[in-house]
């Protein structure tokens, strides 16, 4: 992070400032970073706006659409009742509801949503991303950690038994949908063998539990996450598993384990304080990406499973088009991967001296 | 019962400790807060409705998204009265009696009193006016006919008609109350920009409706006897609890009725596992046979409503005679194309009148229905109409017209929907073996519409019939919604002014079908309704397949007895239009164990 | 084996593509999951172009057949409509084959042509190039793709493979880009660049023929991605896809509510399990070339 001079301060002081800023940006890693990160926000939510609107059909025509297939209304009816409910005005040219989009965009209001009139998306962002959060990131953790041990396994004893067994079932795992696997835990734990009350664990919680910080509301909560989170586990596990299994081996073969094993350090030092904390380095940045991934993974998942979640309110705004719902969730993914790129990049840095950025 | 909930419990707990272990705690769930879990206090009847949990769902029963909850909304809201489609009477609700006034132009409602709405405030007329402006406000149908409103005192509402006609009637009584508590500050609002003599393009009347959308209120009030429990929403479940106040609550022998969330496919199990009692959602042959297989009772409600075979006259003008349709009439065994798609709960219909065969000996007298052509599958009779109006077979096999039009066509269905993909297939085998090829053509059914009215077809699977008991409704469905006078394109493109040799002449459908639902007289209606059925019997511009029948599970024994038997008046109601579960949990019959 | 490879394209470069290919081959058969994942993708793409010849569809619905259990004469039982699930299946994987390699193609190709000329051009190209991939990187896929789904119309299935590919390609594009960055330092491309071949010789003539066996690799893992996303796609009903294919029936179990229907196991599973095992031939298949072509992964000893 060497700082550059700044260039002598011409006369105009606009233009002094806009040069400033970019030597600033230019000269700064950090800096760099987040103004393109900026950017790809902006290049994103300019992209999904005009996308969700050239969709086919609008939401009033999904709504007809609805009437007839719900109430086997005929067309004129459900064309009369639609036209009464809605409000919205869909024939102002596009890139003045552009603009107005932006505008309000750079102020941090989302619009509201068109199928539930008034209700402002990020009111239904707040309630719907923290069950998201909750479960999918349960999952990357146990995930995570579940795949370095028995990456870390694999790679010790390899070629053994435990190995190739291992291998085969992180290859089957990683290689069958994650929507086949919740189908198949549906039909086998719940309508086959009748383990599960699977009926029972639809839904983020039961009806009349109170949220707050009790043992009945977490142990509910987790009930109802659990299959989700069996789900997403065993989808992933298989992924880290071999990454984990790849980049142990790598470092099991670096000069400076050699080295320390001709200096005769036990088995366990090395094995943890130089072949794991240098295997899992690559691992991490892998981690933080993933994080920002995690929302796609969350549709199908939590549709299968009637959980709550960003997934589920994005499926249900595209089937309605509802243009702000679905851009608003467009957004908050984006910008959560965006951040984790961000995050992984300058952490990086600190955890792994070699790559320290700023040279 | 007890047994089983604990059972429950205990899995549960055993679930919960080993999401625990994923997660970090551990420990045992206190069995008091369970005691709501999956029903309502009480006896409970079980349904299922889709809907959306807060904040997209909410209270504003005017605005889309709402938790009106379909069916069930007639226990919130009530509305006047419900209909009994069987013998054309009403169950009176929050009005007790009515009449119309032929020379006054007036429909008089009388209304319940004593009635309470559950905030304690007494229902009245100022209720039932209120409620109608703000439907003013969203151009509701009713008031194309509707002049002005007047309260003579809190128990009487005249309704005085611009246009007099006899459908006001159900118009009025199926209008669901809304308390004036929530809603009267917006009918004061839509009498204020009425009063300026604004109308519904300006600005301000926009502003309103807008405002109107947008208003959540934070609580329900209710007249009927049930009330959404705010506290029991989850994604997968809400509990509609007792309201005790009302009027209509002492007749109901259920505590709370919980309704699950979601459309088929998630239903589907809960309905297997035995949890819901009646569940109005379309279920497909294969669920039914597993419904069956548990001993399920399957109802059979008529939707008064099915598919149809349509033609684009602008595309193939070989279709243009009319002994060309009656032939294809006769060719095809509709039967088989029912079978297809819906097994049991596809009804061929015999009268081929254009509206329901329920609905057809109560607006038309026997003579006129003896003279309906019944088009009963005969090959022989459908090759000489042809053959009469000058069609040859070519040496493949396949038509041709007089002008040398080879009658090799498409018939466009929509691919998702089994149903109608299955009867498509089924008309297409036996046209062709007929000798009008005719080929599947799949879309997508958001295309259907577009397509439809753009007239972007041959052959189209489109709608015919109504869920509404007066057959106008039926044929403006069939002969003009998609026709070129209403729609925004071309569609079907068939000329409403037709020779028909049984009216001895020239007939203009489009004014008949209009003049058909006008005035007060129903004898008048009832003969140009007739008068159309024999021109669209003749005619034939469409030709309708089967008429749709639910097939509702309904297990009985579980939590619910009483179910009327098979035969019953009741089973003739529309299962949305007039819902026969609401009317008969209403009026005692279905009953709590 | 690499060397071996090597050498045969460049010293016969006619024959050079086909003897590399079946030296490959052969190099897969002597590994048990190599064999087992070429086989097993082998098997597939015959039951999915030749076997529709010898097991006719059966699409008659045959409501007394409805749910039949796997029999003599349905080896894998009826559907909901009782027809054989077993020829569905035969028929039912050739429109998924051909979106995964209508994108795998697609992906590959503008993947290692941008990906080639970015690393070995730089400048502005590269930055626009690297700059379009990262916002594509930047929007989670799957949601994107219900979105775009919408413009399929239907049997339009070679566009859903665009579709797909327009999706799938920066992420190849990139570790490409990276794989022509650190060759363009070797010295035979020094030497190329000194003849002064020009651009276009040296990105296709030198550079790109010595990472075939990456792009191979790369093109069975794009197959795999198309496919995971394709059914996924057509399992929420958000892709309109008719006849006969294991997203479809897949689908059409779940609406119609076959999955918790016991009798209709067969009918369920039949997709699913066909599925996963093209899947896990392609991933063993896409592991195996991984070890002949970058013999440092090869097992430890």
């Amino acid at each position: 992070m060497v700082a550059v001079s700044p260039p002598a301060p011409p006369s105009d002081t606009l233009a002094a400032s806009v040069a400033l800023a970019w030597y600033a940006v230019r000269s700064n890693y950090v800096l760099q970073r987040v103004v393109k990160a900026i950017v790809t926000v902006f290049a994103v939510a300019t992209l999904t706006f005009f996308l969700v609107r050239l969709m086919p059909g609008n939401p009033i025509e999904q709504y007809i659409g609805q009437l007839i297939a719900q109430y086997g209304l005929p067309y004129s009816e459900a064309r009369d009742q639609a036209a009464s409910l809605f409000v919205i005005d869909l024939d102002q040219p596009m890139y003045l509801q552009y603009l107005g989009y932006i505008g309000k965009l750079a102020q941090g209001d989302l619009g509201t949503s068109i199928k539930s009139q008034g209700v402002k998306v990020t009111t239904i962002i707040v309630a719907f991303l923290p069950w998201t959060l909750f479960c999918v990131g349960i999952s990357l953790i146990v995930s995570f950690v579940l795949g370095i041990v028995l990456g870390a396994v694999m790679a010790y004893w390899r070629g053994s038994v435990v190995d190739y067994g291992l291998t085969m079932i992180g290859s089957l795992l990683h290689s069958i949908p994650n929507y086949l696997i919740a189908m198949i835990l549906i039909i086998f734990l719940g309508v086959r063998w009748e383990l599960l009350p699977v009926v029972k664990m639809r839904g983020s919680m039961s009806p009349g539990i109170q949220p707050g910080f009790t043992l009945t509301f977490v142990l509910d909560v987790l009930f109802h996450a659990t299959l989700p989170i069996i789900t997403y586990v065993v989808t992933t596990v298989g992924t880290w598993m071999l990454t984990m299994k790849a980049s142990t081996t790598a470092t099991l073969e670096e000069d400076y384990v050699s080295f320390a094993r001709a200096k005769g350090l036990s088995d366990g030092r090395i094995r943890t304080a130089y072949v794991g904390r240098n295997a899992i380095l690559p691992l991490f940045t892998q981690f933080t990406l993933s994080i920002g991934f995690v929302f796609g993974g969350s549709v199908l998942i939590e549709s299968i499973f009637v959980y709550r979640g960003i997934g589920q309110i994005l499926v249900s705004a595209v089937s309605g088009r509802d243009y702000p719902v679905m851009q608003g969730c467009f957004l908050i993914t984006t910008v959560s991967v965006v951040f984790a790129n961000l995050l992984a990049d300058l952490l990086y840095g600190y955890i792994d001296p070699r790559v320290r950025v700023g040279q | 019962m007890t047994q089983g909930f604990t059972s429950g419990v205990r899995r549960r707990q055993a679930i919960g400790l080993a999401g625990a272990v994923l997660g970090a705690a551990s420990g045992a769930i206190p069995a008091t807060a369970l005691a709501q879990y999956g029903m309502g206090a009480g006896k409970a009847f079980n349904g299922a409705w889709p809907y959306d949990m807060p904040p997209t769902g909410h209270y504003n029963s005017y605005a889309t998204g709402n938790l009106n909850l379909g069916i069930y909304y007639d226990l919130m809201e009530m509305p006047l009265g419900m209909y009994y489609w069987a013998t054309g009477t009403w169950m009176p609700l929050m009005a007790t009696s009515w009449e119309t006034n032929v020379e006054k132009a007036t429909f008089q409602v009388k209304l319940r009193q004593g009635a309470k709405w559950s905030d304690g405030s007494s229902f009245g007329s100022k209720d039932v006016v209120n409620t109608f402006m703000i439907q003013k406000l969203l151009n509701n149908v009713v008031w194309r006919y509707l002049d002005r409103i007047e309260t003579p005192d809190d128990y009487t509402v005249n309704f005085i008609m611009a246009k007099p006609t006899t459908t006001v009637e159900r118009y009025v009584l199926r209008m669901q109350i809304r308390p004036s508590a929530i809603y009267g500050e917006w009918a004061n609002k839509v009498r204020d920009i009425v009063n300026k003599g604004l109308t519904s393009d300006s600005d301000e009347w926009k502003a309103v409706r807008k405002d109107l959308s947008e208003f959540r209120p934070k609580s329900q009030v209710v007249s009927g006897p049930f009330s959404i429990d705010q506290r029991s929403m989850t994604e997968a479940q809400l509990t509609l609890v007792k309201n005790a106040s009302s009027w209509a609550a002492k007749n109901v022998t259920f505590d709370s009725i919980t309704l699950y969330n979601g459309e088929t496919p998630t239903v589907t199990p809960i309905v297997l596992s035995k949890e819901v009692d009646y569940a109005t959602h379309g279920f497909p042959p294969a669920t039914e046979k597993a419904f069956k297989d548990l001993g399920f009772r399957i109802l059979r409600p008529p939707t008064y409503a099915g598919p149809a075979l349509y033609f684009n006259y602008a595309k193939m003008p070989a279709i243009a005679p009319k002994a060309v349709r009656q032939a294809i009439a006769h060719a095809i065994r509709r039967e088989i194309g029912a079978a297809a798609a819906l097994g049991e709960s596809a009804e061929p219909p015999k009268f081929m009148a254009g509206f329901s065969d329920r609905l057809v000996e109560k607006w038309m007298t026997p003579d006129q229905v003896a003279k309906l052509n019944r088009y009963d599958y005969n090959l022989a009779t459908a090759e000489s109409l042809m053959s009469g109006a000058g069609y040859k077979k070519g040496s493949d096999g396949v038509y041709v017209s007089p002008d040398g039009e080879r009658m090799e066509y498409e018939v466009t269905v929509p691919a998702e929907f089994a149903d109608n993909s299955a009867l498509a297939q089924a008309v297409a085998e036996q046209l062709t073996a007929f000798g009008i090829k005719t080929a599947v053509r799949l879309i997508t059914f958001t295309q259907l519409t577009p397509d439809t009215q753009a007239g972007n077809f041959q052959m189209v699977i489109q709608g015919w019939g109504s869920g509404n008991p007066h057959p106008h409704f039926a044929f403006v469905q069939n002969l003009v919604t998609w026709n070129t006078p209403a729609g925004a394109g071309p569609a079907m493109a068939y000329p409403l002014i037709q020779r028909v040799d049984a009216l001895g002449g020239e007939v203009d459908l489009d004014a008949m079908v209009t003049a058909s639902a006008q005035g007060l007289d129903k004898d008048a209606q009832k003969d140009l309704i007739a008068r159309v059925a024999l021109a669209y019997n003749e005619l034939l511009p469409n030709i309708p397949q089967y008429e749709r029948l639910g097939n509702n599970p309904a297990p009985e024994g579980f939590r619910v007895k009483g179910w009327p038997p098979v035969g019953d008046p009741i089973w003739e109601n529309s299962p949305y239009a007039d819902s026969f579960v609401i009317m008969l949990m209403l009026d005692g019959t279905l009953q709590a164990i | 084996m690499t060397a071996a490879t090597m050498s045969l394209i460049q010293a016969i470069p006619g024959m050079g593509a086909l003897r590399a290919i079946a030296v490959t081959i052969g190099a897969l058969l002597r590994q048990p999951s190599g064999a087992l994942g070429f086989l097993g993708v082998t098997f597939f793409l015959a039951m999915a172009f030749i076997g529709p010849a010898f097991f006719p569809i059966d699409i008659k619905p045959k409501l007394d057949k409805i749910y039949l259990l796997p029999s003599a004469e349905y080896p894998l039982g009826t559907d909901y409509q009782g027809r054989d699930v077993l020829s569905q299946i035969v028929h039912g994987g050739r429109d998924i084959i051909i979106v995964a390699t209508t994108t795998a193609l697609i992906t590959t190709f503008v993947a290692v042509t941008l990906g080639a000329l970015a690393g070995f051009l730089g400048g502005w190209f590269d930055s626009i190039v690297l700059g379009i991939a990262d916002i594509i990187l930047t929007i989670p896929q799957f949601p994107l793709l219900l979105v775009l789904a919408s413009f399929v119309r239907l049997n339009n299935i070679v566009l859903l493979g665009v579709l797909l590919a327009a999706l799938g390609w920066p992420a190849l594009m990139r570790a490409i880009r990276s794989q022509v960055l650190s060759l363009r330092q070797r010295d035979y491309v020094e030497a190329a660049r000194c003849l002064d071949l020009g651009t276009a010789h040296i990105v296709f003539q030198e550079i790109l023929p010595s990472m075939s066996g990456y792009v191979a690799i790369s093109f069975t893992l794009g197959m795999i991605n198309a496919i995971f996303l394709q059914v996924g796609l057509i399992f929420l009903g958000l892709v309109p896809l008719t006849g006969n294919n294991w997203g479809v029936m897949l689908q059409l179990a779940w609406v119609r509510g076959a999955i918790f229907y016991k009798n209709a196991l067969a009918y369920i599973l039949a997709p699913v399990i066909a599925i996963s095992l093209l899947q896990l031939s392609l991933i063993l298949l896409a592991r195996s070339l991984e070890e002949i072509f970058n013999p440092r992964l090869r097992k430890g000893n």
